[in-house]
């Protein structure tokens, strides 16, 4: 038994519990699994409720959001039905902000989307997938109905899977079996009257996406005939994955990164279940296209990704460079102190070139990978707006500036980071304080004429960021070098591979020659085996390429985003002494005007004060808090990255005895068969 | 035997038809049983076809010469073949007499027995001295026995330049050079120099006509540093002269093995050298790597200088780095010298068949003198009233050019045949050495490879000591042992080859440790030393054992 079936035992053995009266199909061999992983069950149970209230939280910081008339507008219906359950917050949480537009587009309009085109069945954002369901099984009320959808449903899968899977779909088939349990469950019950049962029930499927998504991606790679009844059947599904799944790590598919992925495993394998997990998240990043003309040139990437963390489970998208840099700028801005995987550099020059966009083609999905498997990014907002928005250009634009992350306005350098006012004092006071022109704009004014060296002077307290800080430019320094060097190592490879080939060309001319016939054989397997000592010289190198060098790419590219983070750092405590300064004059004029308290100036300045102070203290606690969390993150992303660095080390290592042991083949063979 | 005789535009002045079933008689008679002869008799055949028929009247003698030619050729070969004991026909009238002693009557048997270097920096490099021991029974040499006998590089240059304009019948071995890319202070290339001229001393001796040469004897019973050549040669044409009959287009030749000869050797006088010139090129650019990947390696040292591992694999990079570089040189001195020589002495080989053509576009001019001064001869013959003044005069010319005509044919023979000889001798030499160039090319190249796997293995499982779950143990490789002598290449074979009984040509204890060994080894000892002090108190390098820095 593998993981895999732990996993999924839960679900049959509750479904036993709850269901058994409308089913009796659940085998008895599920029976037995499940009673074997009832410790499983439990921890799931355990996980779900930390999940839950992580995302009570994530409620709360997206707080002001919530305000913006346009954006609640598809979620606040969702809230008004529902009970305070934990459950609600998480549908709510992870049901995002929503395409005002969705309202329209949602019910019967959906079907003759999803006919159109496979894309559109899931880009075309479906609102609340609760309501989404009334609509369709308003449609067909008899529970018959869809009994008789859900069986065609389970012997649709063996056409489209092979015989190899036999095993797995013997499994796929019982859990269809357990949907059709809450589906007739569904249609049995009216819709919305007993919402919390239906939570509950919700909470059972946690883990059923394991199989699905794999089905469902079959259904998109193969032949993707959107028939309706599949259709219905995907809405049936969805509210099933509205919830986070555990064990995200171990189900998630073969295309995540695999050094992660297999790291993880062994982490969840040796310790207990660490507190956040990821969801299963699968991002991919392709075609990319020239777009535009002349001045407007532009590529165009192609981004899908799949995850239930999506309220259609699946989003495509077509994103360009620039936009990978506001995901990250935008990232940056919604979790401070956080290391954001960056994005590949900027370059003006040769931005067309095939290899130059492969290259950052794979840098871009590689980031994206990162971000999804990350706990706490992979349900930003944000985010899941990249992953979704048809509308992105104005879309982003009108986010960045509800945040103030000046991610629109990009600088080149990764490691340059701007503190959103926004983000700091709350949206009200950051109006007036940009108003004025900015936190530090105060501390300007007036004193211009005066001289600068008035101006405070941030002087980081705490040793662990200025030895660190150094740590890292040193590293960076050093790490670029490497890089350097190993590009020029690359280069003088295929150099050599090139001559190698000329040589080898030479010495077939001269075994034509045909001074006699050993001769010319001798020489021309010589000239084989330099042919051959070529080709391994150039797959080496690309080799090289690949591990090292784009090992190394990487790390000094989030070398340049936790340099970031200690740039949020220093502005921030830039910010709390330009504030502290501001204040400390304000409370001795405030002093000064002591005597007549009542006047009109006093309550004036005395206003001034407050407001001070209160943006003194939340900056302050924002200071504190982003170094506690950069002394977290940094210690996480120096083991991971020394891990990486060392598995690439050893990974070109193999790589070279690999080639280095093909060499020695060639040359014994050769004088074997010819000396 | 190549039965259609060649076109001859003299065919038709052939006065003396008897003259050939004359010699077709005579050959059998002389025939041996040894089939390798048997080759150069049906030549030898073809050649008095093309001689009998050049001939005129007067030719009658030298045909007689052409088949104690025959015999004579044919008798030389069967002794450099088998030995075999066939009296030899006395006569002054051998074309090769040289090569007509049954039992290589003269031998000259040279022993390089050492090679010195002195002088200036050019003179070292340029002008080595080459230190032999000769025995001979040459009549030519004034002693049997000659011991510790030094020659400069100079002398042996000069000595070659004589004899290869003077004897124009051979292929005379050009020198080896003088130095080799193993740079000149290095044992190897003490031994590859002194080997060389050993080849090319027996070379040397194995042509009868070169050793018989007076000018060989001159040249080593004189003092050290005194030769110059004797006799002097004068070369058949040289400067613009060679240079704008180079440009004629060769002329008729009836041996298809020379006439092919020209244009082959040519070829390989000229590939050999682009082939130098691109293998030249591939050992540049791999030096080029080799100092990218010192960089590349010593950035890694630097990367951080208290880890460990980063050290051992920075200095196992630019160890690798440093094989590179000798194989870099290896190749060059191996395959590159080799060519050298090649490209050298095809340039001589064809320099030696051009004389040739030379030769014979003299010949033809003789004969045409001659067929003008025989139609003179018959035109005073048919008149009356003669002049005997005259007369004798025109006979005298006739003799002249007759005598001149007889000369050249005589040459062109001798050279004729030698060349046909020796252009096999050549042949094989040449695969014979390319051969074992790229031998010796091959055999350093699996040395030196084998060594960089020694290395890369080395660091192998310092790596893998980092992080026991990390690395390849991610693919499922968990097997693969943590110690240190894990080495795929074993007394027993390699690991990766299932053929057990295929053991490689070079001693596994000499790929097991490198040039590098030492350096490599001090110090991490040395670093080893230091750190033990320090390893149970100090966490941070217990840390950096493990492959994290502490930053």
């Amino acid at each position: 038994m593998d993981y895999e079936d732990n996993l999924e035992a839960p679900v049959w053995d509750e479904l036993n519990h709850e269901g058994d009266k409308t089913q009796s199909l659940v085998s008895n061999s599920i029976e037995s699994i499940g009673q074997i992983s009832t410790n499983e069950e439990r921890k799931d149970n355990e996980l779900l409720e930390t999940t839950a209230s992580f995302a009570d939280k994530i409620d709360l910081d997206s707080a002001p959001e919530w305000k913006d008339p346009g954006l609640s507008v598809a979620g606040n219906p969702q809230l008004e039905e529902h009970d305070n359950s934990k459950a609600d917050d998480l549908i709510n949480s992870l049901a995002p902000e929503q395409d005002p537009i969705a309202d329209l587009k949602n019910s019967t309009t959906q079907f003759i989307a999803t006919r159109e085109s496979g894309g559109a069945l899931f880009t075309g954002n479906a609102n609340s997938p609760l309501v989404f369901d009334d609509t369709i099984y308003d449609a067909n009320t008899s529970p018959n109905t869809s009994k008789s959808i859900s069986g065609r449903r389970s012997g649709k899968p063996r056409i489209l899977f092979d015989s190899a899977r036999a095993q797995r779909n013997s499994k796929r088939n019982h859990s269809l079996k357990a949907k059709r349990t809450t589906a007739s469950d569904d249609t049995i019950k009216t819709p919305f009257t007993d919402p919390l049962k239906k939570a509950e029930k919700e909470n059972e499927f946690v883990e059923e996406p394991l199989d699905d998504r794999n089905e469902r991606r079959e259904n998109n790679e193969g032949k993707f005939t959107a028939s309706v009844e599949k259709n219905i059947l995907e809405q049936v599904d969805r509210p099933l994955y509205n919830l986070p799944q555990t064990g995200a790590n171990i189900s998630s598919p073969a295309e995540v990164e695999e050094n992660s992925e297999k790291f993880g495993k062994t982490k969840i394998g040796s310790k207990v279940p660490p507190t956040e997990k990821a969801v299963a998240f699968k991002v991919e990043v392709k075609d990319p296209v020239k777009v535009g003309e002349l001045t407007s040139i532009h590529v165009e990437y192609t981004v899908i990704s799949e995850s239930s963390l999506l309220e259609l489970k699946y989003a495509q998208v077509s994103r360009r460079y620039r936009d990978f840099r506001w995901l990250y700028r935008q990232l940056q801005n919604n979790h401070w102190g956080k290391v954001i995987p960056p994005p590949p550099e900027k370059q003006s020059v040769g931005s067309f070139k095939e290899n130059f966009i492969e290259n950052r083609r794979f840098q871009m999905e590689s980031m994206l990978k990162k971000i999804c498997q990350d706990p706490v990014l992979q349900k930003d907002k944000d985010f899941l707006l990249f992953l979704t928005s048809d509308d992105f250009s104005s879309e982003s634009k009108k986010r960045a500036f509800l945040t103030g992350s000046g991610a629109i306005n990009d600088s080149n350098d990764l490691s340059e980071v701007r503190i959103s006012e926004i983000q700091l004092l709350g949206a009200e006071d950051a109006a007036e304080v940009l108003k004025n022109g900015g936190i530090d704009a105060e501390s300007h004014k007036g004193f211009m004429s005066i001289s600068f060296s008035s101006l405070p002077k941030y002087n980081e307290a705490d040793e662990f960021f200025i030895e660190k800080k150094q740590k890292i430019d040193e590293l960076e320094d050093n790490l670029k070098k490497l890089s350097k060097s190993l590009e020029m190592v690359d280069t003088s490879r295929n150099t050599l591979a090139a001559s190698t080939e000329e040589f080898s060309s030479m010495v077939e001319t001269l075994a034509s020659l045909n001074v006699s016939e050993p001769n010319s054989e001798l020489l021309n397997n010589f000239a084989d085996v330099h042919k051959s000592i070529k080709s391994s010289l150039e797959r080496s190198s690309l080799q090289e390429t690949l591990t090292m060098g784009v090992m190394l790419d990487d790390y000094i590219r989030s070398l340049a985003s936790v340099k970031a983070i200690f740039n949020q750092r220093s502005k921030l405590g830039y910010f709390l002494v330009v504030i502290e300064n501001d204040m400390n004059k304000k409370h001795s004029q405030l002093g000064k005007l002591g005597q007549n308290i009542h006047s009109e100036k006093f309550r004036e300045m005395r206003k001034e004060f407050q407001t001070l102070e209160r943006r003194y203290n939340l900056t302050k606690k924002q200071w504190q808090a982003v170094g506690d969390k950069i002394k977290d993150e940094f210690q996480g992303f120096s083991t991971d990255k020394i891990r990486e660095f060392r598995n690439g080390m050893e990974i070109s290592l193999e790589a070279a005895i690999e080639s280095q042991k093909e060499c020695i083949e060639l040359w014994e063979t050769f004088y074997q068969t010819n000396l | 035997m190549t039965s259609a005789v060649p076109y001859d535009p003299y065919d038709d002045l052939d006065n003396n038809p008897f003259a050939e079933p004359q010699e077709e008689d005579s050959e059998p008679a002389a025939t041996t049983t040894d089939g390798s002869s048997s080759m150069s008799e049906e030549r030898v055949g073809t050649e008095q076809t093309a001689a009998s028929v050049q001939d005129n009247g007067t030719a009658n003698n030298i045909q007689n010469g052409l088949g104690e030619e025959g015999n004579a050729t044919r008798s030389k070969t069967s002794n450099e073949h088998n030995e075999n004991q066939q009296p030899s026909q006395p006569s002054e009238r051998v074309i090769l007499p040289e090569r007509s002693d049954e039992k290589k009557k003269y031998t000259l048997l040279a022993k390089v027995t050492g090679l010195e270097r002195f002088g200036s920096a050019t003179g070292k490099k340029e002008n080595p001295t080459i230190i032999f021991d000769c025995s001979t029974n040459l009549p030519t040499f004034r002693k049997q026995q000659y011991k510790n006998v030094k020659k400069s590089y100079e002398e042996f240059h000069q000595l070659f330049k004589y004899l290869n304009v003077a004897i124009q019948e051979s292929f005379v071995p050009t020198l080896p050079s003088a130095y080799t890319t193993f740079g000149i202070n290095s044992e190897e290339d003490r031994m590859k120099v002194t080997r060389n001229f050993q080849l090319w001393f027996n070379r040397l001796s194995q042509d009868p006509l070169i050793i018989r040469n007076e000018e060989v004897a001159f040249f080593i019973e004189s003092d050290f540093n005194t030769y110059t050549p004797i006799n002097k040669s004068k070369s058949l044409a040289s400067g613009l002269k060679r240079k704008t009959l180079k440009q004629l287009a060769p002329p008729y030749d009836e041996i298809t093995e020379l006439a092919e000869f020209r244009p082959l050797v040519k070829s390989i006088y000229v590939v050999s050298q682009s082939l130098q010139e691109k293998l030249l090129r591939v050992s540049r650019n791999r030096k080029m790597m080799v100092q990218e990947e010192n960089a590349f390696g010593q950035d890694f040292v630097n990367l951080d200088e208290h880890n460990k591992l980063y050290r051992r694999y920075g200095k196992i990079l630019t160890a690798v780095g440093d094989i590179d570089s000798i194989i870099a040189t290896m190749d060059m001195a191996t395959l590159y010298d080799g060519l050298e020589w090649i490209v050298r002495d095809a340039y001589a080989v064809k320099e030696a068949l051009t004389n040739r053509h030379f030769i014979m576009r003299n010949l033809v001019q003789a004969q045409q003198n001659s067929k003008a001064k025989q139609e003179q001869a018959r035109r005073f013959r048919s008149r009356r009233d003669i002049n005997p003044m005259k007369i004798d005069e025109a006979l005298r010319q006739l003799k002249a050019a007759a005598k001149n005509e007889q000369v050249l044919t005589l040459k062109l023979q001798r050279i004729t045949s030698n060349m046909i000889i020796e252009r096999k001798q050549w042949i094989s030499w040449y695969e014979e050495w390319i051969r074992s160039s790229i031998k010796e090319f091959t055999l350093r190249k699996i040395e030196y490879e084998r060594k960089k796997l020694t290395l890369l293995e080395r660091v192998r499982s310092d790596i893998r000591k980092a992080d026991e779950n990390g690395g390849l143990s991610r693919l499922g490789r968990h097997a693969v042992s943590n110690n240190n002598s894990d080495t795929s290449q074993t007394l027993k074979g390699d690991s990766w080859t299932g053929e057990s009984n295929r053991k490689s040509q070079i001693p596994i204890n000499k790929i097991a440790h490198t040039e590098f060994d030492d350096e490599l080894f001090t110090e991490d000892d040395g670093y080893n030393s230091q750190d033990s002090d320090t390893t149970s108190l100090n966490a941070r390098h217990a840390a950096s054992l493990l492959g994290m820095s502490t930053k």
